[in-house]
């Protein structure tokens, strides 16, 4: 049976039909059909943000945590523009948010309307496909094709833009449960049978693998998209070959395997970076060699044959020559990979790379030191929780010492390192894993850039845990600073507010730890706290990210102490 | 730096137009020019682009094209072994004393007069980069009022095309894999 439905009902029977049940967002004048129509789909829960921004972090978060398209609604203009540092963050981390938002009525478009701006054309460069809505009849089609190219393949932002005047047209529509069209997952398509060349090209690969000496396995965000976990692992367990894990790799295999090596990169550990730098062979599965892995690409891993397992093709041979590139789904080709290599141990390589490993030697005041504090939050939250880092030095900590054993239990934004992340994204993964802790830890600066959201977390009961580092300083620009600007500290000083009235001005509970023997009480009373709940740590000023690659240094050159005087450049 | 020819099969949209130039500026390579036009399938326009740069950049640029939802194939082909064709419209002034050199020049270079008027011509004249430069050079001594010149169209050999370069994105959606025929 079919009825007389306006554009904005008919889309939000489109959310439904794909499977949503969760919208962040914000109204404003251009998207009122939408939040008129809303009411009406009680299966679809609203999540009033304090800032679009943050509606597009929380949709990336709740994206990355299930596995599902996180979706994010802004009204025109300025709603609209606030959503763009959140695409470009699921952009550069390949997440599937998908994105509406209202827009001007079609007559007046290119008017300059109020509240009118080209949202399309400012996201082009920063979303993996956008779609306007020219009129009703297309509606279905296009939001069912936005949901699909989110999800497919190598996953990303997709933006849906709909007039005003498109949301209040009106057209017949069957909203009966059997006409509903499921979402197309083509992830979940049939493989494509492998062609010949792709065999022959997957036994070059094994062979180079079981002729190699010093192999490494060097994994990214391809293998907790493609949920790989257990193929790659079982590929390391038959091999005895390394694994090195990428920021965005984190916790795709628990820290206490013992293949793990840990991170690469500019804040990669020594030995780390060293078994790079020695290694015959490395199999890349799902990473992009980014440049913060890679450091002068020039001078990466000499010795090395590169073989790049990669969904999308585009990125074989991108950042770094590649002997090798098998294009497909991360689980796919590992299974296949694994079946024509050879057991083996690689005992005496991995004898070399323990040879590399260095002691950290730094003191910290009142003795908090990030390992402390992180080795705290995680025996304080029990199993299953989830960690989501923002951007800095205490990013890095987070990365390298809390210790993940969880599958996917690291979110972080990575390609665009954007501040403000960690707060809104948490709200997101709350929502995919209700059941569980989350922890967004961030420092003074990056808290301060979304700390609005508080409101968010307790206007619609939200316990997340928010972790503050706080050394009155954004410490990573600081660092740079110290090493390369001759310590000149330029716009780093930080004055924050007195957090913990902050948390009472909220009315949720907030505590500041000023020495490491508060640690362990205000993370249990926060985790045991029903609602959202702070701790602010008081950590060393001018503490540190030791080892550090330069910028556009080698992985072979880290820096393993402050320079006694940096020059100015 | 070696020049090449990016040659792409897309659909004939605005948005996707506006998409493609995007990922080509953004690749920030010198482009010599480019051009648009309908190609032989319905619905579907060629964008020529004619990039200097290494091979390697000028392939991820391919590679980032053919990434768009609304791309169906994107060929790269050294300039050389392409057939390539400019066209221009020339409007020269003329007065009755050189007419007659005008239009020994507009017959040298096969070139053709579209319009006529007491003051100037029109003329249209078709043909490879060089020979358009020597054909307006030729018309210079006389006054150029006004020119509009297209880019280069680019069609490689038979052999080339269809070539290896071509593939169709992973994720195809249901509405433009229902545009493209089997």
């Amino acid at each position: 049976m079919t009825e007389l439905l306006s554009g904005a009902h008919i889309l939000c029977h489109l959310l439904e039909e794909q499977g949503v049940d969760l919208v962040f967002g914000y109204p404003g004048g251009a998207i009122m059909p939408f939040y008129h129509a809303l009411p009406e789909s009680p299966g679809l829960r609203h999540i009033l943000v304090r800032h679009e921004q943050a509606a597009s972090h929380a949709a990336d978060g709740y994206a990355r945590a299930s596995g599902r398209p996180g979706v994010c609604v802004a009204t025109s203009g300025p709603g609209a523009t606030n959503l763009v540092t959140g695409l470009a963050t699921a952009q550069m981390d390949s997440s599937p948010v998908v994105a509406i938002t209202g827009q001007v009525p079609r007559a007046m478009i290119g008017r300059d309307a109020f509240q009118e701006t080209d949202i399309i054309g400012i996201t082009l460069p920063i979303t993996k496909h956008s779609l306007v809505i020219d009129d009703i009849t297309e509606l279905p089609e296009k939001v069912r094709e936005a949901f699909a190219i989110a999800t497919a393949g190598r996953p990303g932002p997709v933006l849906i833009d709909v007039p005003k005047d498109v949301q209040n047209q009106k057209m017949e529509w069957d909203s009966s449960p059997s006409r509903r069209v499921a979402a197309e997952s083509p992830s979940r398509r049939a493989a494509e049978p492998p062609t010949r060349r792709a065999a022959e090209e997957l036994e070059v690969a094994a062979r180079l693998i079981n002729e190699a000496r010093r192999p490494l396995l060097m994994i990214g965000h391809g293998v907790i998209l493609g949920r790989a976990y257990a193929e790659v692992q079982a590929f390391a367990e038959k091999t005895g070959i390394p694994i090195i894990t990428t920021l965005l790799g984190i916790s795709a295999i628990p820290e206490s395997h013992p293949l793990h090596l840990g991170m690469p990169g500019m804040h990669g550990e020594v030995h780390v970076n060293r078994a790079i730098q020695h290694a015959d062979v490395i199999l890349g599965i799902g990473l992009r060699f980014d440049d913060r892995v890679t450091g002068n690409t020039a001078a990466f891993a000499p010795q090395a044959k590169i073989i790049h397992v990669d969904l999308d093709p585009t990125e074989i041979g991108k950042n770094v020559p590649v002997a090798v590139g098998l294009i497909g789904d991360a689980r796919e080709i590992t299974t296949r990979l694994s079946e024509l290599v050879s057991s083996r141990h690689c005992e005496a390589w991995r004898e070399e790379i323990r040879g590399f490993m260095r002691e950290r030697h730094e003191s910290f005041r009142g003795e908090m030191s990030p390992e402390t504090i992180l080795t705290a939050i995680r025996e304080g939250s029990g199993p299953g929780c989830t960690v989501v880092s923002d951007v800095g030095q205490h990013q890095m900590w987070v990365a390298k010492l809390y210790g993940y054993q969880e599958r996917n239990s690291h979110i972080s934004s990575g390609g665009l390192g954007t501040m403000g992340f960690a707060v809104p994204a948490a709200m997101g993964v709350h929502f995919a894993r209700p059941d569980r802790p989350v922890w967004a830890i961030s420092g003074d600066g990056g808290f301060q850039m979304n700390m609005q959201e508080i409101a968010t977390m307790v206007q619609e009961g939200i316990p997340v845990k928010m972790a503050i580092f706080n050394n009155g300083y954004l410490g990573m620009v600081r660092q740079w600073q110290q090493f390369f600007h001759g310590r000149r500290y330029s716009a780093t000083p930080i004055w924050s507010p007195d957090y913990t009235k902050l948390a009472e001005a909220y009315g949720i509970a907030g505590y500041r730890v000023e020495s490491a023997r508060q640690i362990d009480e205000a993370v249990t009373r926060a985790v045991r706290d029903p609602g959202p709940a702070l701790v602010e740590f008081m950590i060393e000023q001018e503490a540190n990210v030791f080892p550090m690659i330069p910028p556009g240094g080698s992985l072979s050159e880290p820096i393993e102490s402050a320079p006694a005087a940096a020059p100015v450049p | 730096m070696p020049t090449w020819v990016v040659s792409v099969l897309m659909q004939d949209d605005l948005l996707a137009l506006n998409r493609a130039t995007g990922i080509i500026r953004r690749r920030n390579l010198p482009v010599g020019s480019v051009s648009l036009g309908p190609t032989s399938r319905a619905g579907t326009l060629r964008l020529t682009c004619v990039v200097s740069g290494d091979r390697a950049a000028t392939d991820r640029m391919a590679n980032a094209l053919r990434k768009m939802v609304e791309v169906r194939e994107v060929n790269v082909y050294a300039e050389a072994e392409c057939a390539s064709r400019e066209h221009a419209l020339v409007r020269v002034r003329v007065s009755p004393a050189q007419l007659s050199a005008l239009l020994d020049a507009v017959s040298l270079f096969e070139a053709t007069v579209v319009e006529e008027s007491p003051h100037d011509l029109l003329i249209e004249a078709t043909g490879a980069e060089p020979f358009m430069m020597s054909f307006l050079r030729a018309l210079e001594p006389f006054g150029i009022l006004d020119l509009a010149r297209g880019g280069p169209l680019v069609l490689p050999p038979p052999s080339v095309a269809g070539a290896a370069h071509a593939f169709r994105p992973a994720a195809l959606s249901p509405r433009v894999a229902a545009a493209i025929p089997a």
